[in-house]
């Protein structure tokens, strides 16, 4: 007989039809049983071997879905040393030499140095690093991430580059180790380049129970070359794909390609992910229609030939494919509905459930379009959090048009699926995090319900991923990934979701965190 | 006798060949790094102190001075100098003693070595034949691209195949760590001015093919410059290779945006902008097979067929040749019927290339021709259509068993 889970006492949301329910029976790695009260105890009386959890009252969910997640960026990020608490060289010699204590490591990487912050009022340089270390590879990035500090190891090691402008040197020509500018950009890909698969992996097993901690049990790994325009790099999915069987938290792989062939060939149902139609608000190179309020000549640009992508869009749709592609300002979203457009007027209409990435400026106009053709839009709540408002960078960018990223209301209000994700390590992968900024949106008509921002992160997450007939909702039937979260988060004060935490998280039957 | 003939490359993974023979694993890292040292100083010479300063600099003078002696010994021995025991025999005169108890003399040495040694000094020995990478680039004068010889010019760039002493760090020797880092600095810059160099002489002398290949390394070295970018456009569209053109740009667009927020020059936005008005001047012909058999060329009279049915689609402009028409209107009716006539009874190879022809006409005019299978294409027709989709990647797509 398969093992018997019975969570009882809960306040279930289901994403079902019928919202709530009380208690949930799991039978190897489905759930068998919903119910409210305590009826459960008929089926408890009959088995002896069945587990009961009592989850006291508190939330129970459907194991989370993060809709845009960088796996292998995350992984590696969390190898990094964080330096922002250094006040002074000697800080920075302690951390480092605290870090090659705790763990041997082959290189350090670190971030988060300010030079107005430290003492001695400057960056340092090879030779301050070099007493510190000198047998290890050293690179620490600035708090901006627009400075490089390497010791000579590092600078031999990363094979920093030479040829560019940004290399500072001394008055003999040798280099100091501070690289800004586009040697910085140069050795930033050299650096991360520099990580071996096998370290990859080792960080990405170390990833995982993180990952379990917040109640995740699905991601939508968006991976492909290292850095985002490498399209000839695939290094990163492939190694998804290798180990993916082995992970307890389900990876689904948005490949990041054009090559319909190669996906193809993988037998993956889904492409894209990270297929940039635009840059980012932060840089300025996000495509809109109007000018950057404080840039004013400017308005970013396509990434994207129009007629390059319809073939594309189309060559997937022949061959089945889900299609993902990323557009943040609205003249990416325009490129891309046209785009999807385009691929059904030829193809024919069909359950494509292409989707868009970030779409923060999405306009009402198009969020018409996108339900017509029945586009998943998969958005970052946390975005808000870091840059909503009237004094956040979105306002700074685009002035009075602030009030028009990432309108959840109105995006529900249109019918539209939208999904949750936090685009980590861009922001923090937790989604209670996500959830907490979709409902505490900064601006306040386009919050949204508990409810609804659960199911940004469970049923719809599902939808986009062509999966609500497995996972996202607890119904019997559907495969057992849940979540039981340490409060009633309906109940609670809105402001404190973000402090709620997962008791336990359940991926196809099997307890992978208990907290 | 033949003269010696040493080899040392200090591009990518340090070697040293000896008569053309692989001696690398032979010599100890310090050995290695000597003859790298010498290799290093412009005229190939150096003083015993700073060799000791390099490699040893934490060592005591004795210890030192007996190390550097002893590599220099196994340096001789191993590149297989007959007197090499002699001459160190000859070394260990002085009176000096090490631990073990071996006398270590400093005594001039015999010419035939490869590294001499005085008294003071090390250096290479002018009767030897050899060839060191670093030097040959070192010694081209870079600021008359004129001076050096298309052949001379490839034949550097081809010998630079990684970082100067790629994967050398030598612990506890900090000057010579110092030492490569800024040959590194140094040779790398002369290295983008070679490739720049090279590139725009093939350039020049039209020698396309080959000049993309550089300008690949060059875009490696720098990706942002504006100036190999627009190279690489303009070949890509001499060459009429649209899509490549339009993939570079793209990615070109993307690092600027990405590494350095910034837009390209305006110059190669024109470029991108030609690309586009040429591909906007192109038709698409999409054709869906749903019907054929197993007999021979019953797929292409099927495309054909379906061609014929768009009406906007002018198919008998792009059979240029009365034998072009008459073959295929040998396998298709309806052509037959609209050119009122019979068709020749025609031989298979000549229906194929008449196809064929007739396909290039229309690529040549820029229409693309998109064909779906929702069957098995005869034997005949796939093989005669997959050849066509193979040399005209750009302009003819299939899209099988639907």
């Amino acid at each position: 007989m398969s093992k018997r889970i019975i969570i009882k006492n809960g306040k279930i949301l289901t994403m079902t039809e019928k919202k709530y329910a009380n208690w949930l029976m799991i039978e190897g790695d489905t759930i068998v049983s919903v119910g409210d009260g305590d009826s459960y105890a008929d089926y408890h009386k009959n088995k002896e071997d069945t587990v009961i959890i009592d989850a006291q009252g508190k939330s129970v969910v459907p194991g989370f879905i993060d809709s845009h997640f960088h796996v292998i960026g995350t992984a590696m990020s969390r190898d990094w040393i964080d330096f922002t608490c250094a006040k002074s060289f000697e800080d920075i010699k302690a951390l480092i030499l605290s870090a090659q204590e705790k763990n041997l490591k082959s290189v350090i990487i670190g971030a988060g140095i300010d030079s107005n912050v430290l003492k001695e009022k400057k960056y340092p340089d090879r030779k301050i690093l070099d007493d510190i270390c000198r047998d290890i590879p050293i690179a620490i990035y600035s708090k901006d991430y627009h400075v490089l500090m390497l010791n000579t190891h590092g600078m031999l090691y990363f094979k920093a580059p030479f040829t560019l402008s940004g290399v500072e040197v001394d008055e003999s020509t040798m280099p100091t180790g501070i690289f800004t500018k586009k040697a910085g950009a140069r050795l930033d890909i050299s650096i991360t380049n520099s990580i071996s698969d096998e370290r990859i992996e080792v960080l990405i097993e170390r990833l995982l129970p993180e990952l379990a901690s917040y109640g995740l049990t699905t991601i939508a790994a968006m991976e492909g070359g290292n850095m985002n325009y490498d399209y000839d790099n695939y290094k990163d999915a492939e190694i998804i794909l290798k180990n993916k069987h082995k992970y307890p938290i389900d990876f689904k792989l948005y490949y990041q390609t054009t090559e319909v062939s190669l996906v193809k060939k993988l037998g993956l149902k889904q492409i894209g992910g990270t297929i940039y139609l635009d840059g980012t608000l932060g840089s300025h190179t996000a495509a809109l229609s109007e000018p950057y309020s404080d840039l004013p000549t400017k308005k970013g640009m396509l990434l994207m030939d129009q007629d390059e992508l319809n073939d594309f869009v189309c060559d997937c749709y022949k061959n089945n494919l889900q299609v993902s592609l990323d557009a943040i300002g609205d003249s990416a979203i325009e490129s891309a509905l046209l785009a999807f457009e385009y691929a059904t007027k030829i193809c024919g209409k069909k359950d494509a459930r292409n989707r868009i990435e970030h779409g923060e400026l999405i306009s009402e106009e198009q969020m018409k379009r996108a339900k017509k053709l029945n586009v998943v839009l998969s958005m970052q709540p946390t975005y808000e959090g870091y840059w909503g408002g009237p004094y956040g960078m979105y306002s700074e960018r685009l002035g009075e048009r602030w009030k028009n990223t990432n309108c959840f209301r109105n995006i529900m209000e249109h019918g539209i699926c939208l999904c949750g994700g936090s685009d980590s390590d861009v922001t923090d992968p937790n989604p209670m995090t996500g959830i907490h900024w979709a409902v505490n949106h900064p601006n306040k008509e386009q919050r949204l319900t508990v409810y609804e921002a659960v199911k940004m992160y469970t049923k719809s997450g599902a939808y986009g991923m062509f999966m609500e007939d497995t996972i996202g909702s607890i119904c019997p039937g559907l495969k057992a990934d849940i979540a039981i979260l340490d409060s009633d988060i309906e109940g609670i004060n809105k402001e404190n979701l973000k402090g709620v935490k997962v008791k336990t998280t359940i991926k196809n039957g099997d307890v992978i965190f208990n907290g | 006798m033949d003269k010696n003939r040493l080899e040392v490359r200090l591009f990518g993974n340090v070697t040293i060949k000896l008569n053309n023979e692989d001696i690398t694993g032979k010599l100890s890292g310090k050995s290695i790094a000597i003859i790298c040292i010498l290799m290093l100083q412009r005229n190939h010479r150096i003083s015993r102190t700073e060799l000791i300063e390099y490699l040893w600099p934490k060592s005591s003078d004795e210890a030192a001075k007996y190390n550097l002696r002893y590599n220099i010994w196994q340096l001789k021995k191993h590149l297989r100098i007959e007197d090499a025991d002699r001459d160190f025999a000859s070394d260990i005169n002085t009176g000096e003693k090490t631990e073990e108890g071996v006398d270590l003399g400093q005594k001039d040495i015999s010419g035939s070595s490869f590294i001499i040694t005085t008294k003071d000094m090390c250096y290479i020995n002018k009767d030897w034949e050899y060839y060191c990478d670093f030097t040959e680039i070192i010694s081209i004068d870079i600021k008359d691209s004129k001076s050096t010889s298309l052949s001379k010019l490839r034949e550097l760039c081809d010998s630079i195949t990684g970082s100067l002493m790629e994967n050398c760090f030598f612990e506890g020797c900090d000057s010579l760590d110092e030492l490569i880092l800024v040959n590194r600095y140094m040779i790398e810059n002369r290295e983008l001015k070679l490739l720049d160099m090279l590139a725009e002489r093939l350039y020049e002398e039209k020698l396309y093919d080959e000049c993309v290949l550089y300008l690949d390394r060059c875009l490696k070295l720098d990706p942002y410059s504006s100036k190999n970018a627009r190279m690489q456009m303009g070949i890509l569209i001499e060459k009429n290779k649209m899509q490549e053109a339009k993939k570079f740009y793209n990615n070109y667009c993307k690092t600027l945006a990405f590494d350095l927020e910034l837009e390209p020059e305006p110059e190669i936005v024109a470029l991108a902008e030609q690309i586009k008005s040429i591909k906007i001047s192109r038709e698409t012909i999409q054709v869906v097979v749903d019907e054929s058999s197993i007999m021979d060329f019953s797929a292409i009279s099927q495309i054909i067929n379906k061609m014929l049915e768009h009406e906007s689609f002018d198919i008998i402009k792009y059979m240029q040749d009365q034998y072009v028409m008459e073959d295929l209107a040998s396998i298709s009716l309806p052509l037959a019927r609209k050119l009122d006539c019979k068709g020749a009874s025609g031989q298979p190879v000549r229906i194929g290339q008449s196809f064929k022809d007739f396909v290039e006409a229309m690529i040549k005019d820029k229409v693309i021709l998109w064909l779906e299978f929702d069957v098995k294409a005869d034997k005949v027709s796939a093989e005669i259509i997959d050849a066509l989709a193979q040399e005209h990647r750009e302009s003819v797509r299939i899209v099988k068993d639907k």
